[in-house]
């Protein structure tokens, strides 16, 4: 059960799935979090790279 | 570099620290030489400019082009992490963190840069530049912390392609926010 949290929230999928929601959410939002969405997402794209 | 003696233990938080402050260190530096363009630039190039290479990366992750953008095609060096436990976690972070002196596997992290170099000012430069650095970090410490580091690249490499384009797509769409707003 443990586990399946774990990947449930560590997850690549999940991860993504989690940045593209907060993406729409954040398109009436304010100057932050838009500008944050997108250092996040470019940042979590480079994962190949590990 | 997962599995390397940067990831262990306390090294952990230095090496999350180097990656914040890396990506900091570049968006700052970022706007420094943005604030010698955007001056001289109507503001019509500057949003042309940011929709090419929106344009040019979104074709790039869906496969119709395989044009790389400068990058190091190598890790950050290992000598870097020979340097020392916490003071070699700093310093990996910080080089992976800015995405100077490491492998690339995506061109995403350059509308980043050209928006923060063509329309952003330093509050929102800085935050770029903490998401950039937290972004590195979440996949470090997500692959970590799911407890299966075999199952988590799993997953990234069965998934990769559908991954990045959604990544890429909700750049795109938060880029055209923050440029046309």
């Amino acid at each position: 059960m443990t586990q399946l949290l774990r990947r449930a929230a560590t997850g690549p999928v999940q991860v993504s799935a989690a940045l593209a929601a907060l993406t729409v959410a954040a398109l009436g939002a304010g100057w932050v979090l838009p500008w944050l969405l997108l250092g996040l997402t470019a940042g979590y794209a480079l994962s190949g790279s590990a | 570099m997962l599995s390397s003696p940067v990831w262990r233990d306390c090294s952990r938080i230095y090496f999350t620290a180097g990656l914040v402050a890396g990506g900091l260190a570049i968006s700052a530096l970022a706007v420094v030489l943005g604030s010698l363009v955007r001056p001289v630039m109507p503001p019509a190039l500057g949003a042309g400019l940011i929709a090419a290479v929106a344009v040019f990366v979104l074709a790039g992750e869906c496969g119709l082009h395989r044009v790389r953008l400068p990058h190091r095609r190598a890790q950050v060096p290992s000598t870097v992490i020979a340097a020392g436990g916490q003071a070699g976690a700093l310093r990996f972070g910080f080089e992976m963190g800015s995405g100077v002196r490491t492998h690339m596997p995506s061109n995403l992290p350059y509308l980043p840069l050209m928006v923060v170099l063509l329309v952003s000012t330093w509050p929102t430069a800085l935050v770029a530049g903490l998401g950039f650095g937290l972004g590195r970090a979440a996949m470090a410490l997500g692959r970590h912390y799911s407890g299966d580091g075999g199952w988590w690249d799993g997953q990234w490499q069965r998934h990769e392609r559908l991954l990045r384009i959604t990544l890429t797509m909700a750049a795109v769409l938060l880029t055209a926010v923050i440029t046309f707003r």
